[in-house]
């Protein structure tokens, strides 16, 4: 598995934008706030956020519908803007980085892994996890046979050439875990992986991109509302109307699975 | 990049389907009323195309086309032959008659008279029989479109026989023996074109003062040949026009004085904007189905030059398959035409594809606007 998503070749395409700044957290935002709209009908999505994620950790945010936590990670995967405050990824400040250099930058050193999978129902599951690969100017045959090993590696070396729809839904969360680990990012976000899934597949879902991740020694943000899988986490922070606040009582929140990772405390 | 376009694409069968429609009806549009113009007005020139070897046209000045020939009288060639730059003129005459065919039907026909000497403004390709056999008795050539279809004689057993060569024909109660079936450019009117000496014409045709249609001069080596009609028009006071100038002037006249632009123009407007708009509501809504692929594609890093490239992949992909299917189908319909020829030149092909990839870009460029202002934030919603 470590061999698979170290031993990555690389691309042929142009060197994208940006390096990892070595020694850096993966992570670091201080005071980002995010606002839509103006004046009365403004919402200030995130009210001052501060976070840090470091190399290798496993951090879940948790926290009601609407507090922000779907804007956070947006900002740090540099799909978003945001109005304000200071939000390093990998070293570089994503709030003032020029437009044409993000996409360069998210395909280089960002992985994504959605709700709803978004595969495209077109392409067979090798060919959804060559997507970043394909993007990132790879031979159609090399980006499969790379496929095909990542897919072995989640368990679906007999789906290679299947379509989307003949997939179960923890089937086809796997091939985006795939594709989100295809370009060997440093950073993985997920939004909501397991809320599609029934519980056991949840489980197996985040236990594999606990898995990976470990192995590999890349960090994860996994967005979700699922109390089932925090153990998973490294780490959890709650967020509460755009801020970070304290976890909710022991109660609803599991204890952190410990690594032998290094963590830092649980904020707030 | 581009296989994911393509798979994307291909994956939509019904939509593909149903774009490759809309092209192929705007191609075959596009390509089919234009060429049928073209055809059509080709034909108002068409004698002057099949008698090749004048430099100049010499007629009466009130003559607009060549099909609205006023009798000249013979002297009028002595002064033509006599302007300084002529190296020969000679006469030819163009009128309408009605002919017996052997089986005793009547058809109206063109009846040329060429020169007797020289046999300028005979046919220059003959499908059977030579030149030369108009000098014998009663020797005419026919049009091989002429001999297939209006001169076809019905048979005993129901069937149609071209006319042939040996048949006669019956010309003004003068006996007309078909010598010579000769390739000629269809006339305006379709119908048949009778070849035969000058003399020989004058005989066939209802006796008139003046019978000269035309007369056909060559300039000499290194001779101007504007200087030259303008020396004509002046020292004769006929007109003289080159013979590209006179086939302009006659199509001209057909174009103002008919519909025939217009008529034409408008249907292939409609192919072109029936094309345009389902091709480009349907590739709109083929790139609206698919844009949480493209936020997708945004999100992990493609760039808008890539989807760029992958939208006009998609767009000129089903363009040439639409274009190709429309051409073939103008094509077959043209094979399957014996009564009337269409031809496709390369500049016609160019223009309909040059039409298609129109609407290739229109398609793309709506569908485009929507993809390029896409969030990839988007792909965070569930």
């Amino acid at each position: 598995m470590t061999a698979g998503l170290a031993d990555n070749a690389a691309p042929t395409a142009a060197e994208p934008a940006g390096k990892a700044v070595e020694g850096c957290p993966v992570v670091e935002c201080r005071g980002l706030t995010k606002v839509y709209g103006e004046g009365d009908t403004a919402v200030h999505a995130l009210r001052g956020v501060d976070l840090v994620v470091e190399p290798g950790e496993l951090l879940m945010l948790v926290g009601p519908s609407g507090c922000g936590k779907t804007t956070l990670i947006s900002i740090i995967a540099s799909v978003l803007d945001g109005s304000g405050g200071v939000c390093r990824v990998l070293g570089h400040d994503i709030l003032r980085m020029r437009e044409a250099e993000k996409p360069a930058f998210r395909l280089k050193h960002l992985g994504f892994c959605f709700q709803s999978f978004n595969l495209n129902p077109c392409l067979t599951a090798a060919e959804n996890v060559a997507v970043p690969l394909l993007i990132g100017g790879w031979r159609y045959g090399q980006a499969l046979a790379r496929s095909r090993q990542l897919l072995e590696q989640v368990g679906l070396a007999d789906k290679v050439g299947v379509l989307p729809d003949q997939l179960s839904g923890g089937q086809q969360q796997r091939v985006a875990i795939a594709r989100a680990f295809a370009q060997e990012p440093d950073l993985i976000v997920c939004d909501e992986p397991t809320s599609a899934l029934d519980s056991a597949t949840g489980e197996k879902v985040l236990g594999l991109i606990r898995d990976l991740t470990h192995r590999s020694h890349r960090s994860v943000i996994v967005v979700t509302h699922d109390a089932r899988i925090f153990r998973f986490a490294d780490r959890i922070v709650a967020m509460e109307d755009g801020r970070i606040v304290p976890l909710p009582a022991a109660a609803s929140v599991s204890a952190p699975v410990l690594t032998g990772h290094p963590a830092p405390a649980t904020q707030a | 990049m581009l296989v994911i376009a393509l798979k994307t694409l291909f994956g939509h069968r019904i939509k593909v389907i149903g774009m490759v429609i809309g092209l192929a009806v705007a191609s075959l549009m596009m390509t089919q009323q234009p060429a049928t113009m073209l055809s059509i007005l080709g034909r108002t020139y068409s004698f002057i195309e099949d008698v090749s070897q004048p430099d100049i046209w010499v007629m009466d000045p009130m003559v607009k086309f060549v099909d609205d020939a006023k009798p000249l009288a013979d002297s009028k060639l002595g002064l033509v032959r006599s302007v300084q730059g002529v190296a020969w003129a000679v006469p030819i005459y163009r009128t309408t008659t009605a002919a017996r065919l052997p089986d005793g039907n009547t058809a109206n026909a063109l009846l040329v008279g060429v020169d007797d000497a020289s046999l300028i403004g005979a046919p220059a390709t003959m499908v059977s029989g030579n030149t030369a056999d108009l000098r014998r008795t009663d020797a005419v050539f026919v049009n091989e479109e002429g001999a297939r279809l209006r001169f076809a004689q019905r048979l005993q057993d129901g069937s149609e026989r071209p006319l042939q060569i040996g048949d006669v024909l019956e010309l003004n109660e003068h006996r007309a023996e078909v010598v010579g079936i000769a390739k000629t450019g269809a006339t305006f009117s379709s119908q048949p074109v009778i070849y035969t000496t000058y003399t020989r014409a004058r005989d066939y045709a209802l006796p008139q003062r003046k019978t000269m249609s035309f007369v056909l001069a060559k300039a000499k080596p290194g001779e101007d040949i504007e200087a030259l009609a303008q020396r004509i028009r002046e020292q004769t006071g006929l007109a003289a026009y080159s013979a590209d100038v006179f086939k302009d002037m006659s199509l001209w006249y057909f174009i103002r004085n008919t519909g025939i632009l217009i008529n034409f123009g408008m249907i292939t407007l409609v192919g072109f904007i029936v094309g345009a708009v389902v091709s480009g509501i349907m590739f709109f809504n083929f790139t609206q189905d698919n844009l949480r692929h493209f936020a997708v594609l945004k999100a992990i890093g493609a760039s808008p030059w890539q989807l760029l490239g992958m939208v006009l992949l998609q767009s000129f992909l089903v363009g040439a398959i639409g274009y190709g299917i429309g051409v073939g189908l103008a094509s077959s319909m043209a094979l399957v035409s014996s009564t009337f020829q269409i031809k496709f030149t390369p500049a016609l092909l160019a223009f309909s594809a040059g039409g298609v990839v129109l609407i290739c870009i229109l398609s793309a460029v709506i569908s485009l606007l929507k993809v390029l202002r896409l969030e990839p934030a988007a792909v965070f919603k569930a």
